[in-house]
Formats: C-alpha cells, structure tokens, sequence
C-alpha cells in the first residue's frame, strides 16, 4: 500500500481529495482549538496572577451561625418582644403565644442566619393595645428589623407588606410560609382588619437578610444588594 | 497503516475542537424560555433625550428563574430631568413553573413618598401613599407680542401721548399675570401601575390609576383640568381641551388692564374708549393663546399592545406633547408610566433524562394556613409579663424562698 499522497490536481482520486480536505480541516480546527485553550489559561492564569485594581469594598455585614431567635427589635415600630419557640397544630394552624406580649418563632422554619428558607415569627395584634405585633401594619419599606440569637444579631431589611383574607393565605400558604424556596428571608406576621368582630386578615411583612453588621448599635441599614 | 492512523488522529482532533467549540457556544443554544416577564417602571423622553428606570425582566427555561437589571428602581437614577423629583417606582416581574406550564406576571408603576411596594402576584405592586405631582412641561409665553402691525393705525394714533407708559404698564400686568415661571402643566397622582399575567396560550393585563388628575398652574394659582378615571378601559385616549387655562389667562389680564387702562386713558378719554382697547388687547392675546386651545396633550390609559396572541404590553399612561406644542414654546416630552410585559410562555419540554429512580410520593413540608394572630382584647394570664418577664419573677420568687430560708434558720439559731 502506498501511503504517500498523490501529486498532480488532474490525477486525484475522490478519496485522496477527502483526506486532503480533511487534513486543512483539522489543521484550522486545531488552530482554532489551540488558540481557545490558550486564551481559557491565560485568563485564568491572568486572573489568578494579577491582582484587581481595587481590593471589594468590605461588607457592613458578616454572616452569622444559624440559632433560634430569642428577641425581635423593629425601633421604627418600636418593637421588642422575646421570641419564643410555637410548633404548627396537626390542622396547619401556627397560634402565636398565648402571652400577646411575646412571639412566636416557628420551629420548623429556618432559624436566622440560615441561606435558605424562610424565618418565620408570628404574633398577636390586639385591639385594645398590648399586643406585641400591633403597630406591624404600619411598617415601612426599608424599615430595619433585628433578630437575636445566642449567635449574635441577624439584621433585616422590609422589603414589601402584603394583606391575605384568610382564604387567600390559605391558598397562598406555600409561597409565603414555604422553606423550599427563601434565602434565609424573614416573614413577620400578625393580624389586621377589624370587622367588630374579630380581624378578617393577615398581615405579613417580607424583610431580606442583610447579615449581622460588623458595627453593632448601628441603626440605619445598607442598601439591599 | 499509516493513512489510517491519520486518519483517526485528525478525526480525533475534529471531534476535540467540536467539543471545545460547543462549550464556548453552550449559553448561546440555552433552551427557549418557558416564561418571561419585564417591567419599566418609568420611561421618559425629553427633548429628544431618552432616559428610564431601568427595565427588570425575568425568564424561565423550566428549572430555574433568571432575573436581570433592578426590582428595586430608584427616581435618582433617572437623572437630570424635571419630570419627577420625588415619588416611589416600582417595576417586579416574577414566574412560576406549575403542571409543567410558564406561566409569569409583571408590574410596574409610580406613587408618591410613602408607597409601599407589594408582590407582583397580587395583581398590584404599589399601594399609595403620599401623592406626587409631575411636571408635564412649562409653556414659556414671555414672547407675547401685545402690540403689533396688527393693532389699529388710528387707535395707535390716538394713544400716542400716553403710549410708551402704556407698554411699560402692559408688559408689568402681562408678567403679573402668566408669572416669572410661566403656564405649568402637570399630574398629580396618587398611584399609577400596570399588571399583566401570561400563560401558554394567552396573556391579559390591566392598569390602575389611584387620585390621578391633570392641572395647569399659572402664577400660583392651580386649575384642576380633569381627573382621570381609575379604572379605565383598554386604550382610553383623553384628548385635553386646555380652553380652561385661556380662558383664566384673559380674565387675569382683563383685571390688570382694567386698572391700568382706566388711569393711562384718562387724559385721551374723549377720543378713544377704555373698553375698545381693553377688548383689542384680550383679542391679540387670545389668538395667540389659540394653541393652547388645541389638544396640547394626549393622555393613552391603560394602553394595550398584543405583540402575539399569548403575550401583552401594558402601559399604564402614556403621556406625549403632541407636535403643535412645539410652535408654542413648549418642551417637548414623552412619558411611559408603568410598562408591564407579560409572555410568550410556553409549556416545559419533556426532560429526555429523567430521573431513573424519583421519590414516588414526595412528602411536602405541611406549612401553615391559619395564623390566628388577632384578639380583641388580652385575657387573664395573656398580657402578662412574657417569657423573659416570667423568668425574671422566677428567680424573684427563688430569691425571696432562699432569704425566707435563710432567715427562718438565724431565728432558730437565735
């Protein structure tokens, strides 16, 4: 068998054609390939190797071990009640404690400091006053809310308020008490809307985790993100 | 032999550069996403000089939520503009994947301070608080011409002696009345927001507008023009009849020349009536005031576009000077509050690698559906001291107990 190319266009046979054809081919591909794998190390190499101009600005906040909340701070709302810890009823019902001065963290829902899932703390509006949770209708979009732990405390940021009939929280139960979805979110809810009766809603507060800041005492928050 | 070996060498190195090529390519073959969504929450264009809050949209391709740009719009970012200088914007945008189908909604609008944003899935995304007023544009009359070619040869004739001080006394009254700062046309608004939802096959939006009405303001003094209806149907066009705001201007003038006429003409009474300059004066400044009589300005409320069957745009109000504003010195401005895009969404592809051995009855987390978080008033025993209270009376009660104790045994020993 010959293994050396044929010479002279005119006398090619088909195959000789096809195996000069694929060997341009594979000479640009590998070029082509050559010259990807370079530019992929040199940048990795670059970004290991040379240093950014700036060092990333330092966070105001650090992460914080996850741990049962013992005490919920709003000083807007000037709000301070000790957590305690309230299991959900087998008919899905989560009462908050029975003492309207404290409230309730439930003990399923992720504690603060976690990256996922919700914190969820529920607690008592009460119509004649007293109750831990009644000026929680009037939260602002930005309000801090500060969460302790035995670990220290996780720091969070309103975000948006949100009224359910009691119909609607039922269907809407999943997406606001739910622990498969959330990063490490903060839910706060209590009740609203007195009918003379008795309160015909829920309201919930939706606070994003801000971390615990490095400076304690501090009472004005970062922006999110 | 060798041929063959080649062969295979270059086969191989065929099959290694594809590989490496379909890498680099692989975020531009992503999958078609499954649903999507964007909102703006403001867009403005002034002067021919485009600026907005930014637009955040999200896509779905069936496993996971892509969100780009801001949920969290700020007016600041808007830059140098007079349009707005405080208020709330909101622009949210979400999906969900359910029975395998997108389905996604969007919001976006406008409220004054205090406006507290809500999810997007609620069909709202803003509640009111303190209104806002925007500025539509100021309409700059300075260049008036009281007296020209127009104005009658012989009535000039005859007011000839006195005719210099009546210009100067004119020009004071006609600045008097339209004011340094000129005819000012703007909204007040309480609450402006779009809402959409799309669904394989379909999309429907809708807008909202809370305590919107359009006012002009001249020299201080505010003419509320209309109030926009709150619930307006598709593509409702509000033509402005601004002959309101003429109308204000000439009876403001009347009652400065009146005056001023009434000491100027005094000497020249016999030969030329007060009256018949008053009434030549307010006719030169009304034609040219006529433009403002025109449809200046062309309001679109809840404005729908259907770029296909199973998706929408909602514009919440479209705000745009028309072209005749420009001969009358206005600033030319075009305004989108509130742009919510929903679709098109489709259903999720059947996943060619399930899950050879998936959980035949996945267990979700029970979550809670009732919080009975109310009461009318606290019982006994509720309103008590709270844990850490009731602690603290604890080891109270354990002190007191132990310096009982303690007393009790001294006066034994005693």
């Amino acid at each position: 068998m010959n293994d050396q190319p044929a010479t002279g266009g005119s006398t090619r046979s088909p195959g000789v054609r096809l195996d000069s054809f694929l060997g341009r081919l594979s000479g640009a591909l590998a070029s082509v390939s050559t010259a990807l794998l370079l530019l992929s190390g040199g940048l990795v190499v670059g970004g290991l190797v040379i240093p950014s101009e700036e060092p990333p600005p330092r966070s105001a906040y650090r992460s914080l071990d996850p741990a049962d909340p013992v005490l919920l701070l709003v000083p807007s709302l000037d709000i301070e009640a000790p957590v305690v810890p309230i299991a959900l009823s087998e008919d899905l019902v989560l009462d908050p404690p029975r003492d309207v001065v404290d409230v309730g963290w439930w003990d399923a829902s992720a504690q603060p400091g976690s990256a996922t899932g919700s914190t969820v703390i529920a607690g008592h509006t009460v119509k004649t006053g007293g109750g831990a949770l009644d000026p929680l209708r009037d939260v602002r979009r930005g309000a801090v809310v500060d969460v302790r732990t035995a670990e220290g405390t996780m720091r969070y940021l309103v975000q948006r308020k949100k009224v359910y009939d009691k119909d609607e929280l039922a269907v809407n139960a999943v997406d606001v008490f739910g622990q498969e979805a959330g990063d490490g979110r903060l839910v706060l809810v209590s009740c609203t809307d007195w009918d003379g009766t008795g309160y015909a809603s829920n309201v919930v507060v939706f606070a994003v985790a801000l971390g615990e800041p490095r400076e304690q005492g501090t009472t004005s928050a970062a922006p999110v993100r | 032999m060798g041929n063959t070996t080649r062969r295979l060498a270059r086969g191989g190195a065929v099959l290694t550069t594809a590989a490496v090529l379909t890498v680099s390519a692989g975020p531009a073959l992503a999958a078609e996403p499954v649903a999507r969504a964007s909102a703006t929450g403001l867009r403005l264009t002034l002067v021919g000089t485009p600026t907005d809050s930014g637009t955040y949209s999200v896509t779905n391709d069936g496993k996971r939520e892509t969100a780009t740009g801001s949920n969290e719009p700020a007016i600041s970012a808007l830059g140098g503009q007079n349009f707005i200088q405080l208020g709330t914007l909101a622009q949210d945008a979400g999906t969900v994947i359910r029975d395998g189908r997108g389905f996604s909604a969007a919001c976006a609008g406008l409220a004054g301070d205090g406006a507290i944003l809500v999810e997007v899935a609620d069909g709202a995304c803003i509640e009111p608080g303190e209104n806002v007023a925007l500025s539509a544009g100021t309409i700059d009359l300075t260049d008036l011409q009281l007296l020209g070619d127009p104005f009658p040869q012989e009535l000039q004739d005859a007011l000839a002696p006195v005719l210099e001080p009546l210009l100067a006394g004119l020009t004071r009254a006609l600045e008097a009345v339209l004011g340094a700062t000129g005819l000012e046309v703007g909204l007040d608004v309480g609450a402006v927001q779009s809402f959409c939802t799309a669904q394989p096959g379909s999309a429907t939006g809708d807008a909202d507008l809370t305590d919107v009405s359009l006012f002009a303001s001249l020299a201080g003094q505010r003419i509320d023009l209309v109030e926009l209806p709150t619930n307006a149907p598709p593509n409702t066009k509000l033509l402005t009849d601004l002959g309101v705001v003429v109308d204000t201007i000439l009876e403001g003038l009347r009652t400065q020349l009146e005056t001023a006429l009434g000491g100027l003409l005094a000497p020249v009474a016999a030969v030329v009536d007060a009256a018949d300059v008053l009434t030549e004066v307010l006719n030169q400044v009304g034609s040219q005031l006529a433009p403002l009589e025109e449809n200046l300005l062309e309001l679109t409320l809840n404005k729908q576009e259907f770029p296909s069957d199973d998706s929408i745009e909602v514009t919440a109000l479209d705000l745009n000077l028309l072209p005749a504003a420009e001969t009358a010195g206005f600033q030319v401005l075009s305004a989108q509050i509130g742009e919510s895009a929903c679709g098109p969404n489709n259903r999720v592809a059947a996943d060619p690698d399930p899950d050879p051995d998936p959980d035949p009855n996945p267990q979700p987390q029970p979550v809670p559906t009732a919080v009975p978080a109310g009461v009318e008033s606290a019982g006994p025993g509720d309103d008590g001291l709270g844990a850490g209270g009731n602690l603290a009376l604890l080891a109270l009660v354990a002190l007191s107990a132990g310096a009982g104790v303690a007393s009790y045994r001294r006066s034994l020993r005693a």
